[in-house]
């Protein structure tokens, strides 16, 4: 191993419960031992995953968030026997493992609950929401402190909850963390005065109107979190460490408004001089750990960061706060590794909490530990298959059913959290299997069938690896992108997978000799909308971004989807001005695509003052300039290039058949997830 | 009698829903109907075979879960 990562396999002590070592995994939902959402249970699968966590080297794994009272079924977390029974052989097996776990319980989501259209008309129509509540109570899921907006979904406030309900609830917490640690559980974690969740809705002023004791003062604010880990020891014992998930800074400026990190801003949310009171108070209320980052849902992509946000984007401000309290703090939100060791030796830091790394390697502890950290496959930070819940302008939550019901996949690596649907049996008919296009679809093809005992042979028609990727991850805030691509050079490489470079093929006919199956993975080419006048003079985000061919200042996008909102921010960083045109009535209005990266993007494109028309199109194109259509009529645009961002279509070659098969864009239009998963779907049955 | 024959009825499409919903997540039946509708179809609709395993099974994972 390195020796600077060693810091990081030093134990540590939260309250009384010995950490064998420094690395925490942070609560993603979805990842949880008691169902997410549903009535609470013993998830099998999540259990499979968290146990492979702590086998992996995890010193502290946190699941993901369970609500003290479902929100299906609305039974409370302490009162099913059956799931504390079952919970505690699998607690025994787990500490073989020499890790700890503690459970992050939380008091709901207030008006951060992602409704989805049908959860809004129950929320807006007290009969209908009567009538559905023994299954689900969206009011009541949907309560907070105060009657404020709803994150999601427009015209819907949360209804305030009574003093009774937040008594009761406070109970049930105690309960439960007395059933926990009977079942063996190390300790509790209390999701908190965080990212904008229930509790932290009582805590931040702008959010709690309350007149009683409640609301008001900032010890009245924090109240309800204090009383619950007050609770948690009158119930469960002095000694059972309670752990808190708490944002340092909101990060917000106002209802669904985020703060660029680069920004000077007044916060609407918790502020730096505020935040300082409020830990001295946790702590002496009880608490014994403090899990940190910054955001709200107004302003998720510092909860959950993005490509587009900096390396240890909440470091600065969580060593901070670390200097008002004794307890130990942890730092997350794209933590480096070996940024984190060296904090760790320091002083300045006691824990790195890690979340959705872990989904993508399984292995990622042992590989730092025996000094492989190259083989590790980097986050990409999409959230298309761990979190992709997703709205637009006047919008709810956009999320599939299917994904709500299965959050923590993930989109590079299948077997999370499905390892049922996805796994590697090998063949016992080893076939030789040509796969024509090297892109992500491709190398993942021939990783998958090299695992099961095929033969695969790559036919790519440049003299590198990655396809379309490779103009996807030109940018210069796509780094991960980039380790990526290199890990997957890597991966062929150690396997041994012949790669034919500079070989196009264009005619299946001619390698289906020779070869058992073949793969098509060919991608796309961009779309064209000839019956623009002077299309064929718009360039492609591969002259762009890849080739940079593209020159000049002022660059305008036709179409507002993702990669034009990427690209044009590339450009805003690198002082160029861009400006982007869109059909529909929002910026990067994709069903996949996560609100934390979708809303980085707005509100960067606000922040930074690019001109963004929507309902408009381009009518015409000619040598420095383009026509713009907007609803209140067209006008001549000045500009160096138009790039055209109106989105791409299939490319397969050849005709399917039984033995041609095909992956990723070649197929339908899609993003990295449904181009690997694919991979996997068709190589697991070759 | 009438009403016990109906919960009996009930109770047997609950079950054999619950199965239906066990079985769709299956490998053999992954395999069966990936042989049955062909790679592209299959593949197509996969998300929403799961989901409707899921949606068959809910009911009864639900009540499940509210007893003590």
């Amino acid at each position: 191993m390195n020796p600077k990562y060693e810091p990081l396999f030093t134990p540590f002590k939260i309250g009384e419960v010995e950490i064998p070592n420094r690395i925490v995994q942070c609560s993603m939902g979805g990842t949880t031992l008691f169902g997410w959402l549903e009535p609470s249970h013993f998830d099998l699968e999540g259990a499979d995953f968290l146990l492979k966590r702590a086998k992996d080297g995890v010193g502290l794994v946190l699941p993901g968030m369970q609500v003290i009272r479902d929100t299906m079924g609305r039974k409370w977390l302490d009162s099913n026997r059956q799931m504390y029974r079952v919970l505690k052989p699998y607690m025994e097996e787990y500490h073989k493992t020499g890790g700890k776990l503690f459970i992050q319980l939380a008091g709901g989501f207030g008006r951060s609950m992602a409704v989805t259209p049908w959860m809004a008309a129950l929320a807006r129509n007290d009969l209908l929401n009567k009538l559905a509540s023994p299954v689900v109570d969206v009011q009541y899921a949907c309560a907070s402190a105060s009657a404020t907006p709803n994150r999601w979904a427009d015209n819907l406030n949360s209804r305030p909850f009574t003093i009774e309900e937040i008594q009761e609830m406070v109970w049930h917490f105690g309960a439960t963390a007395k059933k926990l640690r009977e079942a063996g559980i190390d300790g509790v974690e209390i999701h908190a005065v965080h990212e904008g969740y229930n509790l932290d809705q009582f805590a931040i002023a702008n959010m709690n109107f309350r007149t009683d004791q409640y609301g008001g003062s900032l010890e009245n604010r924090l109240r309800f979190a204090t009383e619950i880990v007050q609770e948690i020891h009158k119930q469960a014992g002095d000694d059972f460490p309670v752990s808190l998930r708490y944002s340092v800074r909101s990060c917000t400026k106002g209802w669904r408004k985020g703060a660029m990190p680069y920004e000077e801003f007044e916060e609407f949310g918790r502020d730096m001089e505020e935040s300082k009171k409020a830990v001295k108070i946790l702590q002496d209320a009880g608490y014994a750990f403090l899990n940190c980052d910054n955001g709200t849902y107004d302003a998720w992509y510092w909860a959950h960061p993005p490509q587009y946000m900096p390396d240890n984007c909440n470091l600065a401000d969580v060593e901070e706060i670390r200097k008002y309290i004794d307890i130990p703090v942890a730092c997350a939100g794209r933590m480096e590794p070996l940024k984190a060791a060296e904090e760790i030796a320091a002083g300045r830091l006691d824990a790195i909490a890690i979340a959705r790394q872990n989904l993508v390697d399984e292995h990622w502890v042992t590989k730092i530990k025996e000094g492989r950290e190259d083989e590790i496959r980097p986050c990409i930070r999409c959230h298309n298959g761990c979190f992709n819940f997703s709205k637009a302008n006047g919008t709810e939550n956009m999320q599939a059913l299917g994904d709500s019901l299965h959050l923590a996949r993930c989109a590079l690596n299948p077997p999370t959290m499905q390892h049922n649907r996805y796994k590697i049996v090998p063949t016992k008919k080893p076939k030789k299997v040509a796969i024509i296009g090297g892109g992500v679809g491709g190398m993942e093809c021939a990783l998958v069938l090299k695992k099961r005992g095929h033969e695969p042979v790559i036919f790519e028609k440049e003299d590198k690896l990655g396809g379309l990727f490779l103009t996807a991850s030109a940018m210069t805030f796509k780094e991960n992108d980039k380790k990526l691509l290199q890990w997957y050079y890597n991966e062929i490489s150690k396997a041994g997978v012949e790669v034919r470079f500079n070989t196009e093929v264009n005619d299946l006919g001619t390698i289906r000799r020779g070869f058992d199956e073949i793969i098509v993975c060919t991608g796309s080419v961009p779309r064209t909308m000839p019956q623009i006048k002077g299309f064929d003079k718009t360039h492609s985000f591969r002259e762009l971004l890849r080739e940079k061919s593209v020159e000049g200042d002022t660059i305008v996008f036709l179409g507002g989807g993702q990669s034009s909102c990427e690209a044009a921010y590339d450009l805003v960083l690198a002082g160029k001005h861009p400006i982007v045109v869109e059909y529909g009535n929002d910026l990067v209005a994709a069903q996949a695509t996560c609100l934390a990266n979708t809303s980085f993007l707005r509100d960067a494109m606000e922040y930074h003052q690019v001109p963004v028309y929507l309902h408009s199109t381009i009518t015409e194109i000619g040598d420095g300039y383009c026509i713009i259509k907007t609803p209140d009529g067209s006008f001549r645009q000045e500009c160096d290039a138009v790039i055209n961002g109106i989105g791409f279509v299939p490319a397969p070659v050849g005709e399917k058949s039984a033995h041609v098969h095909r992956v990723g864009d070649c197929v339908a239009i899609g993003n990295l997830r449904t181009v690997v998963w694919r991979a996997w779907d068709v190589c697991m049955r070759i | 009698m009438k009403k016990l024959k109906k919960l009996l009825v009930l109770a047997c499409l609950c079950c054999a829903g619950y199965g239906l919903g066990m079985w769709v997540k299956t490998d053999k039946a992954r395999d069966t109907l990936f042989s049955l509708l062909g790679e592209d179809l299959y593949l197509a609709i996969q998300d929403k075979v799961y989901l409707l395993g899921d949606l068959l099974m809910w009911p009864i994972d639900f009540v499940r879960a509210l007893l003590p």
